[in-house]
């Protein structure tokens, strides 16, 4: 295990180091996977470009947050607020966006994207523009050696609650019967309502679930990081890139997608500080000159 | 018909250029402002037009060149010379460059996959003025002088500034409303109904479509570049896709493919902005995506389709040349 | 098709007008509105705070605005006084919007500025050629006490200079002669750490590695590592963090295992303020930062501030950003005193503040040169006691702009010597 001194001052590439990194874009990458999965599902499975999106991570994120402060149990958090922002998400779906089915495209643009500014706006005037965090208990803190590199234990535990969760839901796409039925609806929702299903109740559905999922990142994100009523931008950015890089719709898209996108965070951060931001880009704008529709396009 | 909605528009026109005169006396600077503001917007969102309404394709990065705009003005009159032309100039060179370059890439794609390639040029744009602190990084650049016509008489004052960009905004309508009715802009809209057709008549529809983003490249170019006169500041923030969403909302908000709607939309957005903010000091944002959301749900084609069933209906097919019922979206 | 969908609606126009009617009452008030805010007599003190209420660095922005009000509330301009506030969300050119805003519709006297430093930058290349007042609390920008200096902007609070060149000495004495620098990759970041590694390197320290990162970065993990990296192990960690980037920085400095291997941390531009410290948790007990002040002090003036603190706002906590509120009140009543309360005099208000020496819960605080002010500079330890953040201070002296020192300040000679 050599030790190479790389040219920039300070810096020492080494098995650890990438080891290091690997495992830090694991983390980032996970976390931007749960955001970017329930994104490209109801874009490409509805049809519906959700900008409201990174405002539903942000929303379980103080949530999260605010149960963690009232009862003092994570366990409540990651429980109730994902449950709460499915409510909501459901209640977007029914009220709002089943209004615009069969339109164009640029309508739901025009909604979400109100919908996201009262989102964020509301997030100001209920907690506030300072920064907070979800605090951690305490058998989640400290780290393990991991071949020399420190790995805190609520990341691991992080990395393994969303591996569960992707695994879940690569099984229930690929085997399950309504998995079919939801990837035969993206195809042609008519032939599938023809078969006497109601696709609208499973957008349904699929905007609760995916609402969800976007709650556990928030509330993942909130106790890894801190929380400010701007965040649900960034998450956005994230959660288009990922779909611009994985393809849109696909569900092996969006993960592999996030999984590029964390290292190349990772890896830009440390071989590159002062152009960490660009590392990301510079794999997106490659992947759409190389293939325009994504990595992983399921149409 | 027409005759009246040429007159209507003159009429317009002379109201806006007597509006600085007013300032100070009826009413304060700061209208001026927010009008000229409505100006800058206007030209970016006309050439945004052109490309999504006319041809539709909606660009999901019009920051760029926006942003392009402003930076390379800014460097210019910064570093080099002060001449306002130069900056122009060399501003729509640049967006000219990228513009071609975009074009080229995106001729391949349509709709979403569109929006998409948009979406990651302006993000790297962003991504590289954020970094790059040659050009000022996160901080931008500041203390830009005023840029001058001809040399000796800078645009300094805001009323100066105000009738330069009034000027642009009308040459900027006027070039595209020959546009829009001539018969490259009828092809455009053949372009939006159906490609397939428009290639089996015997044109090219992938150069057509070069020409139309290179134009609005560079309606969005001067606009970022009088951007800087008026406001003597660059961050990185005008290449965001925030900002590419707020031109797309102005467009949509006033009904895309008439020209005017656009224009009216960006002059609600942005008045409406300020007297949201007025009214409601830390809600202004909720009210203002509630409305939007109410917007969409009762009125998807926008201000133009609201206005489109009384006598202000009238008028607004008329000023833009089209008969009531095709305005609107597709 | 979609004529299908728009006659179908003809049946709601009761739904279209409400929102034509909205809209056109919208409208309507705008175009009406500068008609009734036109010029009128001002007896009244109209002061605009244009500030963070949004953002990165968004703790600050509504407790410098109580802690403003607090000391008007208490002074003779209490029925004089009208405040307009207005969010910068941290972005430099909606700083820029709305301070025009308040000057031009609001016709304000005059601006307390927002706290990031390119924010202050951008209003003070804006405003200075307008002759209008700018009065800045935080956004620490030393370029506005250097080259950029004006005879109408005024840094009352502190700057990157006043606040990372004194910490060089003391590092040297407290930690070790080996530092890592970091920040935020943009000019109060770097000026902070660019001032500390001059000062240090000439009093003999070395720096081992350095790095600074997007402001806003939400992961750090992948930086952290170049610190453990480092050539040679530093004795501490320098550098400017601020608001969610310093919330995320110090709990992901001690999730990976930094501060257990005896890294320590510290920051500046009092950034590790007690609204931040809930937020990191434990975390940040043990680390250091720079600041001008301190909560809890013990002088007369800081116990008549917290008495009334408390009772104005019994809600909110005692803290850095409510005292630098009020002590910049402190100041604009005094020179409000020296003009007679007439806040339209734009230029008696300036050569006032260009002199101004007052006493707050700081200190005796006065203007140096170049429109910066003199002031005390701490070095301040967080600790736990009885299960509350405190903050343990280490005094480093008063410190001011100095005159002619490089970084181009030469170009500026408010009140420097020919």
């Amino acid at each position: 295990m050599g030790r190479l001194q790389a040219g920039l001052p300070g810096v020492t590439v080494s098995f650890a180091g990438v080891l290091a990194n690997i495992l830090y874009g694991l983390t980032i990458g996970s976390a931007y996977t749960l955001i970017a999965v329930g994104f490209s599902i109801i874009f490409g499975m509805v049809g519906v470009l959700n900008f409201a999106h990174g405002g539903l991570v942000m929303l379980g994120a103080y949530l999260g947050f605010s149960i963690m402060a009232l009862t003092g149990n994570f366990w409540l958090s990651l429980a109730l607020a994902p449950v709460g922002i499915a409510a909501l998400g459901g209640i977007v779906e029914r009220l709002l966006i089943r209004r615009l089915y069969g339109r164009d495209i640029e309508l739901t643009l025009f909604l979400t994207f109100g919908l996201s500014m009262v989102f964020s706006n509301a997030v100001l005037l209920i907690w506030g523009g300072s920064s907070c965090s979800i605090q951690l208990p305490s058998y989640f803190k400290g780290f393990i050696d991991l071949f020399g590199v420190y790995y805190p234990k609520f990341r691991l535990f992080v990395l393994f609650f969303i591996c569960l969760i992707v695994a879940v839901l690569w099984l229930f796409f690929a085997r399950s019967r309504w998995g079919s039925v939801i990837r035969a609806g993206m195809f042609d929702i008519e032939t599938v309502q023809a078969f006497g299903i109601d696709i609208y109740g499973v957008f349904t559905i699929l905007f609760v679930v995916c609402s969800g999922l976007a709650a556990v990142a928030g509330v993942f994100v909130g106790a890894m990081r801190s929380l400010s009523p701007v965040m649900d931008l960034d998450f956005m950015t994230v959660a288009l890139s990922v779909v611009v890089i994985g393809g849109m719709g696909s569900f092996k898209g969006a993960l592999i997608g996030s999984l590029m996108l964390g290292f190349a965070e990772a890896f830009g951060a440390q071989v590159t500080p002062g152009l960490a931001k660009f590392s990301t880009w510079v794999v997106m704008v490659a992947v759409i000159l190389i293939r325009p529709k994504g990595l992983f396009p399921e149409r | 018909m027409a005759g009246r909605g040429k007159i209507a528009g003159l009429v317009v026109l002379v109201l806006l250029a007597l509006l600085p005169l007013g300032s100070g006396y009826l009413f304060s600077d700061f209208y001026v402002a927010l009008v000229l503001r409505i100006f800058i917007f206007g030209i970016l969102i006309l050439g945004f037009d052109l490309l999504a309404g006319y041809t539709g394709l909606m660009s999901f990065g019009h920051a760029m060149f926006f942003g392009t705009g402003a930076y390379v003005a800014a460097l210019v009159w910064k570093y080099l010379t002060a001449s306002v032309w130069a900056g122009i100039f060399l501003g729509l060179g640049l967006n000219t460059a990228f513009g071609y370059l975009l074009a080229l890439l995106c001729v391949r794609t349509r709709t979403i996959y569109f929006v998409f390639l948009t979406f990651a040029f302006s993000q790297f744009f962003y991504v590289a003025a954020d970094s790059c602190r040659a050009i000022g990084g996160t901080d931008g650049l500041s203390g830009i002088p005023a840029p001058t016509i001809a040399p000796g008489i800078a645009l300094e004052s805001r009323a100066a500034i105000y009738y330069f960009t009034l000027a642009c905004l009308v040459l900027a309508y006027v070039a595209a409303r020959r546009i829009v009715g001539s018969h490259f802009g009828r092809v455009l809209v053949a372009i939006r109904q159906n490609e397939e057709r428009v290639r089996f008549l015997g044109y090219n529809p992938s150069v057509l479509i070069r020409r139309v983003f290179l134009i609005s490249a560079l309606f969005g170019s001067v606009a970022g570049t009088l951007m800087v006169s008026f406001q003597p500041f660059v961050s990185p923030t005008y290449y965001h896709w925030s900002m590419s969403g707020s031109f797309m909302i102005m467009a949509l908000l006033g009904g895309m493919g008439t020209l005017v709607g656009p224009l009216a939309g960006t002059a609600i957005v942005i008045v409406l902005g300020d007297v949201l903010s007025t009214w409601f000091k830390d809600a202004w944002m909720l009210c203002l995506g509630v409305l939007y959301i109410l917007c969409v749900l009762y009125s998807p084609g926008g201000i133009a389709q609201i206005a489109r069933n009384k006598t202000v209906a009238g008028l607004v097919s008329r000023l833009s040349g089209r008969a009531p019922e095709r305005l609107g979206r597709r | 098709m979609e004529n299908d969908a728009f006659r179908k609606k003809d049946n709601r126009l009761t739904r279209r007008d409400f929102i034509r009617a909205v809209g056109v009452g919208a409208l309507a008030t705008g175009v009406s509105g500068p008609f009734f805010t036109a010029k009128a007599d001002q007896p009244e003190i109209r002061l605009g705070h244009v500030t963070n209420l949004s953002g990165v660095f968004a703790e600050g922005g509504a407790l410098l605005d109580k802690g403003l009000r607090l000391a008007f509330s208490m002074s003779h301009y209490r029925d004089s006084v009208k405040f307009f506030v207005e969010d910068s969300q941290t972005k430099a050119d909606v700083a820029v919007q709305k301070a025009l805003k308040l000057y031009e519709k609001d016709n304000v006297h005059l601006l307390v500025g927002p706290i990031g430093g390119h924010e202050s930058a951008a209003l003070s290349a804006v405003l200075a050629p307008k002759k209008k007042l700018l009065v800045e609390i935080f956004g620490a920008n030393s370029y506005l006490v250097g080259k950029d200096c004006s005879p109408y902007t005024f840094m009352l609070g502190h700057t990157t200079y006043n606040l990372s060149v004194p910490m060089a000495p003391w590092f040297l004495k407290t930690l070790g002669n080996k530092v890592f620098l970091v920040g935020a990759d943009y000019t109060t970041g770097r000026d902070a750490a660019r001032f500390f590694k001059e000062a240090f390197e000439k009093i003999g320290g070395k720096v081992v590695g350095e790095f600074y990162s997007p402001l806003g970065t939400s992961e750090y993990a992948p930086y952290l590592s170049q610190i453990r990296n480092a050539k040679e192990k530093p004795n501490g960690v320098f550098g400017f963090y601020g608001g969610s980037d310093c919330v995320a920085f110090v709990r992901q400095f001690e999730e990976f295992g930094l501060k257990k291997e005896g890294f320590v941390y510290i920051d500046t531009m009092i950034a590790l303020n007690m609204t931040l410290l809930p937020a990191m948790g434990d975390a940040v007990v043990g680390f250091y930062d720079c600041a001008t002040t301190v909560p809890y002090i013990d002088n007369p003036a800081d116990k008549v501030f917290m008495a009334a603190w408390q009772k104005a706002y019994p809600n909110n906590i005692i803290d850095e950003f409510g005292m630098l509120g009020y002590d910049a009140g402190l100041c604009l009543i005094k020179a409000l005193d020296a003009v007679r309360g007439d806040a339209s005099n734009t230029n008696g208000l300036a050569s006032a503040l260009h002199t101004i020496e007052y006493e707050s819960p700081r200190g005796k605080v006065k203007m140096g040169v170049n429109n910066g002010t003199v002031v005390p500079v701490y070095a301040r330890k967080v600790v736990k006691r009885d299960g509350k953040f405190r903050h343990d201070a280490t005094f480093l002296g008063y410190h001011g702009t100095p005159c002619g020192a490089p970084y181009e300040w030469g170009a500026c000679k408010l009140g420097c010597p020919a």
